[in-house]
């Protein structure tokens, strides 16, 4: 694998994970602890 | 005198580990850190963009009322945003005096719904409570933080300040605010029917508390006047 292939691997794979933890992790994380206005 | 001293190879072997799992530790800190930060900026921009670019399509079609008056269920209608529009109301704030916006610069539009996807986008109404100026208690969720917060400022309302709610026909209701308390999540009471036990039409808007958390609510009710 050359060295252009191994950054491109590694930028797409921090983008993707950015990408995992905007959609996903930060939102369940945001209403199981943080941002919850409703009562019940 | 210059001392020459060797490690032994278990010794060395062992330096080296301890080298290394140094070094993942710090990584994993690093990672740590960096996910802190990209929570913080999620939470304190990306969600805020979000919730005020629907907020203020939202706002643009209530606003963009139908020019030709239009009947629903039976009823003329003379201003009201078109059919296809969502939401249940539109609120605002008022205090009797002031002339600068109270708690929002521009009119809040609720949605029907509490899901984390309704209140993504704006305050929220509770489905089982009662419709805007019905009798009953008109019960709104809205964010306190993150999400555009537009309830950030809700513990400025005091007695007697207004919440001017217009419902999908057009019509505007005025509510008076009596009381500002904070509860525990469970207590759903405050969402009620008859929350201040007067018998009148009522409003109440929760949210967290205090800002920041989601371990108390935050409830203001409010009395219909007019």
């Amino acid at each position: 694998m050359s060295r252009t292939a191994r950054t491109a691997a590694l930028a797409i794979g921090i983008l993707l994970a950015i990408y995992v933890l905007f959609t996903v992790v930060f939102p369940w994380v945001d209403r199981q602890f943080f941002a919850n206005p409703v009562l019940g | 005198m210059a001392s020459n001293t060797t490690l032994s190879a278990p010794r060395v072997a062992a330096t080296r580990w301890s080298v290394r799992l140094t070094g993942v530790v710090g990584w994993v800190l690093v990672g740590c850190g960096a996910g802190v930060l990209l929570y913080l900026a999620y939470a304190l921009l990306f969600t805020n963009i979000g919730a005020e670019r629907a907020q203020s399509q939202l706002r643009e079609q209530w606003q963009r009322v139908e020019a030709v008056p239009h009947e629903r269920d039976g009823r003329p209608v003379a201003a009201a945003p078109a059919p296809d529009v969502p939401g249940v109301a539109l609120l605002e704030f008022a205090r009797p005096g002031r002339s600068r916006p109270l708690i929002a610069d521009e009119p809040l539009v609720v949605l029907d719904g509490v899901t984390s996807g309704e209140l993504a986008q704006g305050p929220g109404h509770y489905p089982d409570s009662a419709p805007p100026g019905g009798p009953g208690n008109f019960s709104v969720a809205g964010h306190r933080t993150t999400y555009g917060a537009p309830f950030f400022h809700v513990d400025q309302l005091r007695p007697g300040d207004q919440i001017l709610v217009t419902d999908r026909d057009g019509t505007r209701h005025t509510y008076e605010v009596r009381r500002q308390h904070i509860v525990a999540p469970s207590e759903t009471w405050v969402i009620g029917p008859d929350p201040l036990r007067t018998g009148e039409p009522t409003m109440t808007l929760t949210t967290c508390n205090p800002r920041f958390s989601a371990a108390q609510r935050l409830v203001v009710h409010a009395e219909l006047v007019s």
